[in-house]
């Protein structure tokens, strides 16, 4: 049992001396570390539940698939 | 047909004038009642009445101390670089007045609504060093070099943390424009999700309008009776230096409540439909709630160190802007929240 | 959800008070008597030693017998845990990220922005002064109108600053009286050692401290204006001599 925690447990003391001694540093990298986790976790979550993402907002109107037709009386005299 | 375009040209330009005036004139005032404000509160601070003798209650002391000023001789050190010795004091002056003509005071209150308002904001807070290096270096005295290599590193350095926490705040809106800034946040207002921002925020801009924790120009015991870059400046120089502090410290506030307390808006909790401007006054509250703000931090906080200053600055504020602008768009990336 | 057991992360129970009505309410009076009061009044209350138990158990790690607590030590002797008689690393970042230390002092320095000043309106009200107040110069007279000065320049002698001037002549009746005693204002330092040198209490400071003038030259007291001092200010110069003759 303690051979398998022995490793972690320096990098355990570590963070322990890095949380103590630089503690905006160190939780700085765990705040900036949550947002990718986040991201990376959160919407396979959501869609389990039912979230569906909304369909991206059109940004342009659908071409017709027909040749123009000149428009005509319009022109300015 | 050229005749009358010239009339038009010209009733155009008055317009744009009394437009420029109209804002240019209160904003003036108003920095100048900041001066006896800040005066006035850091002596009820201290337990002290401040200036009473002037006016009512002391509120006509600042006239009285521009008139003084004015009337003072000025003094030109006969080595400086004059020109730039004149110069910088209105640089200063200029680019921070400069600031208002993006600020909306209500709805279609704004000078010049630009679509790049933010951008427009930060790039005049770079200016704003340049009078400061300029006044330092012209005047051709150590002192005035000194203090205008501190306050400009502290600027620069400053400057930093102010973009991040304002690119955090575009990130949230996806504009740029202050008008759009403030219509989002008709929901809530951003200083409630954003309060550690805000925090480094506001300390960024106490650093960058040089104010008391950050205010080592004026560090009384290791630069004796001398009064930072503005050393050698005396008079209207002075007088203009003074306003430009004063003023960027008005238009920091009333960006900051644009940008956290959601500026002109008060979620219609009443509507107004009288000729008066409510929202201009609404505004104006939540500007003065941060000048509040900035002359207790100065009642408070003893002056920070110049090594600690830069240290707070690269080693502590850095890091958790950095945090915070990694966290606050993987937040709108996992919720699908983002605004484009 | 919200119903799993309290210890999770072992976050909720530092914000939780343990429930105790009384304690909380002798801690908010404390605390208001802290900030209001005096020093002297601002004593630790040693008849009830525990107002308030945190769960957290911060105290305790806080407290000196936290030291007695044994290290522990790895193979190869190097001590383990070298913070654990301190606060912990959260409750370090907490004081450090939201400036609990900055807060309390804005708090007080915004209680203070509601109390009235101290301040006296100085022309129009003023503070007392002390018998001994060495202020403007006076000679003083006997009640016969006879000066009590005799010309001895012990004063002229003593002036640190020189700023006496004396000259003398015996008069008709045989009595040695000046006929110049000049001070110059401009040097005196106002050390009270003229005074103190007068075998007559003739020339004495009193509380007078307001005779700025516009010209040096109105500075330049001669005998006249000294003696034209005391009699103003007899009155008010012998009860201060008396209310100080104790310690003479």
């Amino acid at each position: 049992m303690s051979s398998i925690v022995a490793p972690f447990q320096r990098t355990y003391r570590y963070l322990q001396r890095q949380a103590h001694e630089n503690p905006v540093i160190f939780y700085s990298v765990i705040i900036g570390s949550i947002g990718p986790v986040l991201a990376i976790t959160i919407p396979p979550i959501r869609e389990r539940y039912g979230y569906r993402p909304a369909e991206m907002i059109p940004t342009s109107y659908p071409l017709p698939n027909r040749p123009r037709r000149p428009t005509q009386g319009y022109e300015d005299p | 047909m050229n005749k009358s375009n010239l009339i038009e040209n010209l009733v155009g330009l008055i317009f744009n004038l009394a437009d420029v005036l109209s804002i240019i004139l209160p904003v003036l005032l108003s920095v100048a009642f900041m001066t006896i404000i800040e005066r006035k509160q850091l002596a009820a601070h201290q337990r002290r009445v401040g200036p009473n003798t002037v006016g009512y209650y002391g509120i006509l002391q600042p006239f009285a101390d521009a008139l003084k000023l004015i009337l003072k001789e000025t003094v030109i050190p006969s080595q400086s670089n004059k020109v730039i010795f004149y110069l910088a004091p209105v640089s200063t002056l200029v680019f921070s007045l400069l600031g208002w003509a993006v600020i909306p005071f209500g709805q279609g209150l704004v000078l010049s609504d630009l679509s790049l308002g933010i951008l427009y904001t930060l790039a005049l807070s770079s200016l704003g060093v340049y009078g400061v290096l300029l006044a330092g270096w012209s005047a051709n005295s150590k002192y005035a070099f000194l203090g205008s290599l501190r306050s400009t590193a502290a600027m620069i350095s400053y400057e930093l943390i102010l973009s991040s926490a304002i690119l955090i705040i575009i990130l949230l809106t996806g504009s740029l424009n202050y008008i759009e800034i403030i219509e989002i946040q008709q929901s809530i207002y951003f200083i409630v999700p954003l309060l550690p921002v805000f925090i480094f925020y506001f300390i960024s801009i106490l650093a960058e309008t040089s104010r008391t924790p950050f205010d080592l120009q004026e560090a009384k015991p290791d630069l004796q009776k001398i009064a930072g870059f503005f050393t050698e400046h005396s008079s209207v120089p002075f007088v203009f230096f003074f306003l430009g502090e004063y003023s960027s410290i008005v238009l920091f506030s009333c960006i900051t409540a644009i940008f956290f307390l959601g500026g002109y808006n008060f979620n219609e909790i009443f509507i107004n439909e009288s000729i008066f401007n409510l929202q201009a006054i609404i505004l104006g509250l939540k500007t003065c709630i941060f000048t509040f703000f900035f002359v207790w931090f100065r009642a408070t906080l003893p002056r920070l160190r110049y090594d600690q200053l830069i240290s707070l600055c690269w080693l502590n504020l850095l890091p958790v802007a950095v945090a915070f602008i990694i966290l606050i768009p993987s937040i709108l990336i996992t919720f699908d929240i983002s605004p484009y | 959800m919200f119903s799993r057991p309290r210890l999770v992360l072992g976050l909720q129970p530092r914000i939780f008070i343990k429930p105790s009505v009384a304690s909380a309410r002798t801690a908010l009076v404390a605390r208001r008597l802290i900030s209001n009061s005096t020093c002297s009044h601002a004593e630790h209350n040693h008849q009830k030693p525990k107002l308030e138990h945190l769960s957290s158990g911060i105290e305790e790690r806080l407290a000196h017998s936290a030291h007695l607590l044994e290290p522990e030590h790895d193979s190869q002797g190097n001590e383990l845990n070298a913070y654990r008689h301190g606060p912990s690393a959260l409750d370090k970042a907490v004081h450090l990220f939201f400036f609990t230390e900055i807060i309390r002092g804005m708090w007080i320095v915004l209680e203070n922005f509601f109390r009235p000043p101290y301040t006296i309106m100085y022309p129009f009200e003023k503070g007392p002064l002390s018998p001994r107040f060495r202020g403007e110069h006076a000679l003083r007279r006997y009640p016969s109108g006879e000066e009590r000065c005799i010309a001895c320049k012990l004063c002229e002698a003593i002036c640190p600053a020189q700023a006496i001037t004396i000259e003398s002549e015996a008069r008709m009746d045989g009595s040695r009286k000046t006929t110049k005693y000049d001070i110059d204002m401009t040097k005196c330092i106002y050390c009270g050692f003229c005074q103190e040198a007068c075998p007559v209490d003739a020339i004495v400071e009193t509380q007078n401290q307001e005779f700025s003038v516009e010209n040096r030259e109105e500075l330049l007291y001669n005998k006249e204006k000294l003696l034209s001092n005391g009699d103003r200010a007899e009155a008010e110069i012998a009860a201060n001599l008396h209310s100080d003759h104790v310690y003479r």
